[in-house]
């Protein structure tokens, strides 16, 4: 039984630098598809269901366009939980996070792009603009329901917390 | 009262642990760390030697606690007997300090690793009937005496001596095929994942969550925590799912008590199912083994024989203190189930796509058990004390008097012996 893998793929509606597009369910504004409200899992639900088994393994085998964009949110996820390692206060890790949320971030293939060549580099200008407005909405939207999940009884679970040690495949976004 | 009327004396040196006792108990009598300890001086030879030496030796836990004044060995390693005057010397001590027994008057089972070399097994005899005078000797290999041991899980028709033994204890895991009572020793499997590993992971994990236990107490409480709440999951993600939903059934609470008195709390959580997922997925520990148990065993199995296999894939036996997690055996048969069902399939259809025809025979499904008993910690020496306890073992034993006529070569090969109850 190796990682888990998305099975979303059959959602996508089209893709960004390997990384399939996925409808979300959310209020934030841009390029995703939008969920309507309801039980129906979307990528950032699958991706924090998977999290805490997906980050202890080291290798991951790419089945699908949406496996990307599950690996990039579980980087990104753990990234988040590093970011709240400083703070004990709700508050506090939701400021830390939304500023984390709106940094500028690299797509692949540019300067500062941490996570090798699992992801192509684009073929062509859109696309990495494209990456970068698909994943601000994912980062934003992750950022929050995290938090929801860490600060489920109001106080930082531990539980959550010491994922941030863990690697995901050997690696790490800074 | 004569010979055969006594127990049979019954020991199992391990790499780490000597487990000894009389044929016919379930368990052994004395379980001692395989150690020795001896004055330092008297190896020298320095004139000092007054024929007291024998008297300052120990082994076993005593051995350990005298590691500040004698020098401790270890005489066994991989196995496999490496240093014989020790391994002598433990034997002496084994014999009249733990079981108390006089040597002359009982037949004596030994057991071996697989791919012993004839060669130990004529210095073991020469020390059991020249030191000790043994009446009668039988060296096991431990796999086949690990499958003896599950034959008290099955009904009588059952108890075969053909199955692929899994033995795992605190350093190393093997997987051994033996069919019809031989090891099929081009097959056999090394895991460099064991007890040890897993308790090192447990201690990883605390240590990140910072639970606040002393540093040296760590490793200690790390072993605890894997031997009582430790066990296999179905599914990872489900299973931390199934903690978020009902933390208070599933974390634990391990107290335990400082040098200075004062006591601690720590949380158990994850580590209970996280442990014993290191032999499903190495990966999650170590970075350089990374095959899967259930994937090695269904390999050792392929390398074998082909009229062989499906009687090795019908009974996989554990052995060992670290399969004895819940579920062990119920999530390894799962998994290798899968393994071999998906190969079959693909197999017919690629014989479908390459005949031509859509009918094919179809091959009767292969039946994969993995079995779990009550006997499994202790699994080798229990099976040697089964085995020893039948009439049977008293024929295939080497006696004195064939010694005194041929020599240690008689112990070069111990003819497998199927009890019959």
């Amino acid at each position: 039984m190796p990682a888990y893998h998305s099975k979303l793929q059959g959602t996508s509606v089209g893709d960004a630098c390997g990384c399939a597009i996925l409808p979300l369910r959310t209020n934030l504004r841009g390029p995703a598809p939008i969920l309507p409200k309801g039980d129906q899992e979307d990528i950032i639900d699958e991706t924090l269901f998977y999290f805490r088994a997906n980050i202890m393994f080291r290798n991951f085998a790419v089945e699908s366009n949406a496996d990307r964009t599950l690996i990039y949110l579980t980087f990104y996820a753990q990234q988040c939980l590093r970011e709240m390692e400083k703070t004990d206060d709700k508050q506090a890790a939701n400021r830390a996070l939304n500023l984390l949320a709106n940094k500028t971030f690299a797509a692949p293939g540019e300067a500062g792009w941490q996570l090798g060549t699992i992801f192509p580099a684009p073929r062509v200008r859109d696309e990495a603009e494209m990456f970068k407005a698909y994943f601000k909405q994912c980062r934003e939207e992750l950022g929050t329901r995290l938090i929801e999940r860490v600060f489920a009884d109001g106080t930082k679970s531990k539980w959550w917390q010491f994922f941030s040690k863990r690697r995901f495949m050997g690696k790490e976004m800074q | 009262m004569d010979i055969y009327s006594k127990p049979a004396c019954v020991i199992d040196n391990g790499t780490g642990y000597t487990k000894m006792g009389y044929a016919g108990n379930d368990t052994p009598q004395y379980i001692v760390p395989t150690a020795t300890a001896h004055k330092a001086s008297a190896a020298l030879g320095d004139g000092k030697r007054d024929g007291l030496d024998d008297l300052d030796f120990y082994i076993g836990n005593e051995a350990l606690q005298r590691a500040s004044t004698h020098q401790v060995g270890y005489p066994i390693r991989h196995g496999l007997i490496e240093d014989w005057d020790n391994m002598e010397r433990l034997w002496q001590q084994c014999i009249f300090k733990y079981l108390k027994c006089e040597p002359e008057e009982h037949y004596f089972m030994l057991t071996e690793p697989p791919l012993n070399t004839p060669e130990n097994r004529e210095y073991t005899a020469e020390i059991m009937f020249e030191t000790f005078g043994v009446p009668g000797l039988y060296i096991a290999v431990q796999a086949v005496m690990a499958l003896a041991a599950s034959w008290t899980s099955k009904s009588a028709a059952e108890r075969t001596l053909t199955g692929t033994v899994i033995d795992s204890g605190d350093g190393v895991t093997h997987v051994i095929p033996v069919a019809e009572g031989y090891v099929l020793g081009s097959a056999i499997k090394h895991i460099p994942l064991a007890g040890r590993d897993m308790t090192q992971f447990v201690m990883n994990l605390l240590r990140d969550r910072r639970e606040p236990v002393p540093p040296e107490d760590l490793l200690d409480v790390a072993r605890r925590v894997k031997e009582e709440h430790c066990y296999v999951s179905n599914d990872l993600a489900k299973e931390y799912a199934k903690y978020d939903a009902d933390p208070a059934k599933y974390l634990r609470m391990y107290r335990g008590e400082r040098k200075n008195g004062t006591s601690y709390e720590v949380q158990i959580g994850y580590e209970r199912f996280l442990g014993p997922e290191v032999f499903f997925n190495p990966e999650i520990f170590s970075s350089d083994f990374i095959t899967p148990l259930p994937e090695v065993v269904d390999e050792a199995i392929l390398k074998c024989p082909i009229d062989t296999r499906r009687g090795l894939y019908k009974n996989i036996v554990l052995s060992g203190g670290s399969t004895m997690f819940k579920d062990f055996g119920r999530r390894l048969q799962r998994d290798i189930k899968r393994r071999v069902d998906t190969r079959m399939e693909e197999n017919q259809a690629y014989m479908r796509s390459m005949s031509g025809l859509q009918q094919l025979t179809v091959p009767s499904p292969i039946e994969v058990n993995v079995v779990s008993h009550a006997q499994q910690r202790y699994a080798v020496w229990f099976g040697g004390a089964l085995l020893a306890s039948t009439p049977e073992f008293y024929s295939a034993c080497c006696t004195k008097a064939q010694y005194d006529e041929e020599g240690p070569r008689i112990a070069r090969h111990n003819p497998v012996f199927s009890a019959q109850f």
